[in-house]
């Protein structure tokens, strides 16, 4: 195929804007699915991708499409993560691209995900045609959306494509906009063999799959190519692409996008961002990678049964092996008894990781509120990393706590500016800088500390600015800060997997408002229960859990015993998700208090 | 071995509002019908058996308002039963008068258990009982009049309206009849009932949990200091005057169970059950056409595993103040109910709410009022045999051996 009839490009949207149903049609179109085959959402390929409507790991699909020219395109399309958590990936897959389809929903307009995608496109210096979708809704108003693109967020709408992906309106002219507007990708196919791993899985069968880039050269099966990071050769044993079906091709030339099969047993041989050469003529340098995915933040994930312990561990195994960005280490806490410390990229990632270990792996699960990574400063002169409370070290050999900060950069319309800095006030934020973009468009920067951000600042950003906020932060280090461990005695009882790391002027507010907060999650038992916070050896909030007063069945005759057998049965069967800690059973939702102690 | 034959007589003349029993008003015209199929299934029940290997210790005429039978059809189904040394009416005030109740008394019936209920007429009102006070207080003369040495009286608490000091002057009637037994009944709102519906719609207030809890615990102390020892969580006895045929149901003994929705249950040695449990059909007509036909009433059955006997070892035992019979268990099913009940038990122990008496495990007075509690913490530890991973080694070595890959 001659490299000016190969287009590579992605579709990004806000959530439910309509994105995989547009790949869905376009893929209809060009015939690359029969409507046999065609299951809603095609792209979306694991379970739990289709049920909750979002992608997570990035996917791509060729279209062979004969244009209005009549020439035949080779079209590489590339799916993208529509969640915040996942921008690392959005960035990874957009490096495969020279254009995108931005979606935006023509009732709903410009949302959050859509400016922090567009800004992702931009940074990657990508041609963008807007697609108004879902113009046949009643709601729709294509001129005011036009109007919040253009003027707003400062884009192009001359090519603005109008859809309804449901109806299979536009989905044409979309088609001509990415063979017309989108422009060829450019390679020598003589030069230096040139590969970008763009993303990398594990499958059991075959092996490592990667799916690549071909930038310069010409790759081939059966040959060796060489892993520029570790300097490890491999041999490429096969060379395929999804129409969606999985196809094999001969060969994958500059510009073309497709899936390398190696038989490479670990994925930590094929880094993603890495870049792929020739062994015989490597290139000189390697392609600009990517930036190792960081786990934001980490919580415990323990059986509810002891004996389940060794299966959750060969499940996050498994799990690891197609998801690089989770990572987990064994841990042990006096509550919960032996499980694993889990880093993950942010609250979703860490939803849909123990969604899918309760799932796939059916295993029954407590997972503790989620953290940050904080340092710890010893007298002794010597720094240690602190990824769950517990680990904060006794006093006597402490010196200071540090906490991590991000650079917020808040994008937001000029009505909106007031919202979102008394929000980052009210986060122990403090203001870097105030731009006026256009008349109506500011950018604020906060120094903000990331745990203050991590959990539920986005969505109470996007509350505030009703979604016209769009968020985005770099790491800047970490700073000492007066920070404390709090504990959370039940029943007199520390229970570690409650504690929880604060800033010492909130201690005081967070630990009655957790108190109460843990007053609704936990059951009455059959004795009072007061719940503690305390720093150290001081209480500083208390509640009492009433204990129930009576508690006993009437009746138990001949033919009430097999009724109220099943009860307590049946009874067993909702404590799946409670802890027994000492005497008093803590349920799954507990331990997530602290999360919503604004609710 | 205690061993028990229940009767379910299924006729009221009204339907209670609470009753979720299988009773039926207004199908009076079936009772002949109804008895004839009844003695008939008694018979072929019984006929099952070898000679000598199942000998009734008490009979219970249960309903539903028993005293609407024939004193004639009472004599000639104790009969049937082989006249066990315990034959128990439950009868409803109104609905006897002296002359039926001698009657009765004459047809076998050795012990009478009368649904007072309450000697408040406003709260008779409120629970729609058919009798009056008047009506109770002369069925009550009547029974000792007609020679029932062995008298229950039913009581109910926790009723609509109902305060401490009416449920005092309850317990000072009841006691002032001489019983030789009290049954002292929380109101409990069943599901698929009128109270039920008045229940969710706000219209029946009832006494709060704390005033429920003060009422049990008043029933308890009255009853103890007026003789009536406390034997199960309802019910008082005169030292030997304990109803036998409810003790059938506490130990896991066997029982049969004829007439229109009658549970019965043979216990087994679990090779492979450890009982079958059955049960009648519910409506009378098609329980007497399945009798008719000369097919066995029943409806339905289960075969008990071993964790579901267990638990009902344990619901059952400890309900009663003699406790669950720790050698019983151990030998019914391989394992100490010390150990299988582990931690939580060690923690109630510590906490004095069940008690370890000779060779019983007890609830302790003050805890009884939270058995359900206690029940539900208890209950989940039975099948940990079966589970014996989490039942040996609960502490297993995660350190020390690779964990995988760890980034």
């Amino acid at each position: 195929m001659a490299i000016d009839q190969i287009r590579n490009f992605a579709i990004i949207a806000h959530v439910d804007h309509g994105k995989s149903t547009l790949a869905d049609r376009m893929m209809e179109q060009t015939a690359a699915v029969s409507d046999r085959d065609m299951k809603a959402q095609y792209l979306d390929s694991m379970d739990l991708e289709r049920e909750r409507g979002i992608t997570i790991k990035a996917n791509t699909v060729r279209l062979n499409y004969l244009a209005d020219d009549g020439k035949t395109y080779q079209l590489n399309l590339i799916d993208t993560p529509g969640h915040v958590d996942f921008n690392y990936e959005v960035s990874r897959s957009l490096s495969a691209c020279e254009g995108v389809l931005l979606v935006v929903d023509a009732a709903q307009g410009v949302e959050a995900q859509t400016l922090a995608n567009i800004y992702l496109a931009l940074e990657a210096d990508l041609e963008m045609v807007p697609v108004l979708n879902k113009v046949d809704l009643p709601g729709a108003d294509p001129d005011a959306v036009r109007e919040q693109l253009e003027d707003h967020v400062g884009l192009d709408c001359e090519h603005m494509v109008l859809a309804s992906a449901k109806t299979g309106v536009g989905v044409h002219d979309a088609l001509e906009a990415v063979v017309k507007h989108i422009e060829p990708p450019t390679g020598d196919p003589d030069a230096d063999l040139r590969v970008l791993i763009v993303d990398s899985w594990y499958d059991s069968y075959q092996g490592v799959i990667c799916l690549v880039r071909v930038v310069d050269g010409v790759l081939k099966p059966r040959t060796k190519v060489r892993f520029f990071s570790t300097g490890n050769d491999h041999e490429v044993s096969g060379l395929a692409v999804k129409v969606p079906e999985v196809m094999k091709v001969d060969q994958l030339g500059p510009g073309e996008v497709g899936l390398m099969i190696t038989g490479i047993k670990s994925i930590s041989e094929t880094r993603v961002g890495d870049t792929v050469t020739d062994p015989k003529r490597p290139c000189a340098e390697a392609l600009p990678g990517f930036e190792a995915p960081q786990q934001m933040v980490f919580a415990g994930v323990f059986p509810i049964e002891a004996a389940d312990y060794s299966d959750l561990r060969d499940a996050l195994s498994k799990l690891s092996l197609n998801d690089a960005s989770l990572s987990w280490e064994p841990e042990t806490s006096e509550a919960l008894g032996f499980g694993f410390r889990c880093g993950f990229l942010g609250l979703l990632h860490m939803e849909i990781i123990q969604e899918r270990l309760e799932r796939e792996y059916e295993l029954g699960l407590i997972t503790t509120a989620p953290n940050v990574v904080y340092r710890a400063q010893l007298k002794d002169g010597t720094e240690v990393e602190i990824h769950r409370p517990s680990d904060v070290p006794d006093p006597m050999v402490l010196d200071t706590l540090s906490e991590p900060r991000v650079r917020a950069k808040v994008h937001v319309p000029s009505d909106g500016v007031g919202q979102v800095i008394k929000l980052c006030e009210d986060k122990r934020g403090r203001q870097l800088g105030m731009e006026y973009l256009a008349a109506t468009k500011v950018v604020v920067e906060y120094d903000l500390p990331f745990a203050e951000i991590v959990f539920d600042f986005y969505d109470k950003l996007k509350s505030a600015t009703r979604g016209y906020a769009s968020l985005d932060y770099e790491l800047m280090g970490f700073e000492v800060a007066p920070l404390v461990k709090m504990d959370i005695l039940v029943s007199g009882e520390p229970v570690d997997a409650l504690s929880v790391i604060c800033h010492r002027d909130r201690a005081h507010t967070m630990g009655q408002k957790l108190t109460v907060k843990l007053k609704e999650f936990i059951p009455r038992q059959m004795f009072q229960v007061p719940i503690q916070a305390a720093i150290g050896k001081k209480v500083i909030a208390r509640t009492n859990i009433k204990a129930f007063r009576k508690n006993v069945t009437a009746k138990c005759y001949g033919g009430d015993i097999s009724r109220k057998r099943k009860l307590l049965e049946k009874q067993k069967k909702g404590k799946a998700r409670m802890k027994a800690v000492g005497s008093v059973e803590i349920p799954q939702e507990a331990f997530f208090a602290v999360l919503k102690l604004d609710e | 071995m205690p061993t028990g034959i229940y009767l379910h007589i299924p006729f009221c003349r009204i339907k209670c509002p609470y009753c979720d029993f299988n009773t039926y008003a207004g199908i009076d015209d079936q009772r002949p019908r109804y008895v004839a199929a009844l003695k008939e299934e008694l018979r072929h029940r019984l006929g099952t058996f070898q000679p000598g290997e199942f000998a009734a210790g008490s009979l219970y005429f249960g309903g539903g308002t028993p005293s609407l039978l024939d004193p004639e059809d009472v004599a000639e189904l104790g009969e049937i039963a082989g006249s066990p040394a315990e034959v128990t009416l439950e009868a409803n005030p109104g609905t006897v008068d002296l002359p039926k109740l001698q009657a009765l008394r004459a047809a076998g019936v050795n012990r009478l258990t009368l649904g007072c209920q309450t000697f408040h007429p406003e709260l008779l009102a409120g629970l729609r009982r058919l009798h009056d006070v008047k009506q109770t207080h002369e069925a009550i003369e009547a029974a000792h009049a007609a020679g029932f040495t062995e008298l229950n009286i039913d009581l109910m608490y926790g009723l609509s309206g109902q305060t401490l000091a009416h449920w005092d002057a309850d317990l000072d009637q009841a006691a002032a009849a001489r019983p030789t037994h009290l049954s002292l009944y929380n109101l409990t709102i069943e599901e698929g009932t009128p109270f039920a519906r008045w229940r969710a719609a706000g219209e029946l207030p009832l006494p709060g949990e704390e005033l429920q809890g003060a009422m049990y615990e008043r029933a308890v102390e009255r009853a103890e200091t007026g003789g009536w020892g406390r034997y199960e969580v309802s019910n008082f006895a005169l030292p030997g005057s304990e109803c036998r045929h409810n003790q059938v149901y506490w130990s896991g003994e066997a029982y049969l169970g004829c007439g229109a929705g009658a549970h019965g249950f043979a216990p087994a040695d679990g090779s492979p059950s450890h009982g079958r449990r059955w049960w009648n059909h519910r409506v009378p007509r098609r329980y007497c056409q399945e009798v008719e036909a000369g097919r066995l009433p029943e409806d339905g059955h289960e075969e008990l595993g071993r964790t579901q006997a267990m638990t009902e070892a344990l619901l059952l035992g400890l309900r009663t103040r003699e406790g669950l019979d720790l050698a019983r268990f151990q030998r019914r099913f391989g394992a100490s109910p010390i150990e299988l009940l582990g931690a939580p038990l060690k923690d109630f122990r510590a906490r004095e709410l069940i008690r370890v008496r000779g060779t019983h495990l007890i609830v302790a007075e003050h805890a009884v009022i939270l058995l359900d509690s206690l029940l539900a913490r208890l209950a989940p530890q039975v099948d940990r045999v079966d589970r014996s991973d989490s039942l040996n080694s609960p502490s297993q070595a995660p350190y020390g051996t690779p964990t995988g890959q760890s980034r």
